[in-house]
């Protein structure tokens, strides 16, 4: 996994006239939880945990540019994040911007590119059903597939025949029907695809299949001509 | 290991089965496609056929037999006129059968 590039996300997470002068306010975004204070010329924001005993900031009492914890009033500076009285500590501050009504907070990002992996698999044909069902269980929803002819090490099958002697690959089927399925998914995956496969098509018996993993240069997106393999991922915070 | 993929004329895909057979690579999957080389396809007097019939053939080698694999195909296919078809070589990272859920060709 290599990085590319980071840069600042900008996200709307509140409105201008929700949070009353010289007071915070508490907003959701993601996993996170963050206090955004009004300071009347500025906005600034904060992780809404107090370093102490992760109290509530937002429903502290604003004194300048800080906020007093209303469990124990230690005292965190609001454009650092890091305590000025009552211990040390620090709590994550987050950019803000303000465009119109609108409060913006800057998130980091990170774009990662993750290698992609082609799973090629042959599989029994009656087993299709189940192997879709365990495939979309596993959370796997693209695939490609289709019928295709095929015979293992065994060379198909061979059936005696009264006038030619048995083993002799002349009689027999030698191209079984089979089903030959390609998904593309993130390297992190092909264990889940792989797991999936095994289960919906393990009968113990000859002729089960086999799966070939490989790798891909590139995916591309044929609707935006955009390079599919790269996840962008809000990381850390400024 | 490598996946040997090769678009031969139909009617080519029986020989090439058998000098696989012969040089040792009993596993193969095969499917009917359509398609077009260089040549666009074949013009016959006023007939433009833009795509044509052939079969996509199919196995999984390890490295050190490719070489063989490839000339073994080449010896099935080849006709010496337009329209033998490719091979292409990619490589494979890993192998599972299934029935043994176990790594490996």
């Amino acid at each position: 996994m290599s990085e590319l590039n980071k840069d600042i996300h900008w996200v709307s997470v509140a409105e201008k006239k929700l949070i009353p002068k010289n007071e915070g306010r508490k907003v959701i975004w993601g996993e996170r939880q963050i206090a955004i204070f009004n300071l009347g010329d500025e906005f600034l924001a904060v992780d809404n945990r107090c370093p102490h005993k992760q109290g509530p900031l937002a429903d502290g009492i604003t004194a300048g540019k800080a906020v007093y914890c209303p469990l124990h009033n230690w005292k965190i500076d609001l454009t650092t994040g890091c305590a000025l009285a009552g211990g040390e500590g620090k709590v994550k501050s987050y950019p803000v911007r303000v465009e119109g009504e609108k409060i913006l907070l800057g998130f980091e990002t990170t774009e990662k590119q993750i290698p992609m992996k082609e799973v090629m698999a042959i599989l029994r044909p009656s087993k299709w059903n189940e192997t879709k069902q365990k495939l979309t269980e596993a959370g796997i929803l693209a695939f490609t597939q289709r019928r295709v002819y095929g015979h293992g090490k065994q060379k198909g099958l061979l059936y005696w025949s009264p006038k030619k002697s048995a083993g002799n690959s002349e009689s027999g089927i030698q191209f079984i029907p089979k089903r030959l399925v390609i998904i593309v998914v993130p390297e992190t995956q092909v264990s889940l695809v792989v797991n999936a496969l095994v289960q919906a098509n393990q009968t113990g018996a000859i002729g089960d299949g086999k799966i070939f993993v490989s790798p891909v240069e590139e995916v591309i997106m044929v609707r935006t001509g955009m390079n599919e393999n790269r996840v962008k991922q809000i990381e850390e915070v400024v | 290991m490598k996946m040997v993929r090769a678009i031969v004329r139909p009617e080519k895909e029986e020989a090439v089965a058998k000098s696989l057979e012969e040089a040792g690579f009993s596993s193969l999957t095969k499917f009917d496609v359509l398609g077009r080389g260089k040549q666009k396809g074949i013009q016959i007097a006023n007939s433009v056929y833009d795509e044509l019939a052939k079969s996509f053939l199919m196995l999984v080698v390890d490295d050190s037999a490719m070489p063989r694999a490839i000339e073994a195909i080449h010896a099935g296919a080849r006709t010496g006129n337009f329209g033998d078809g490719k091979i292409f070589v990619t490589h494979v990272d890993k192998a599972y059968t299934i029935r043994t859920g176990k790594e490996g060709l």
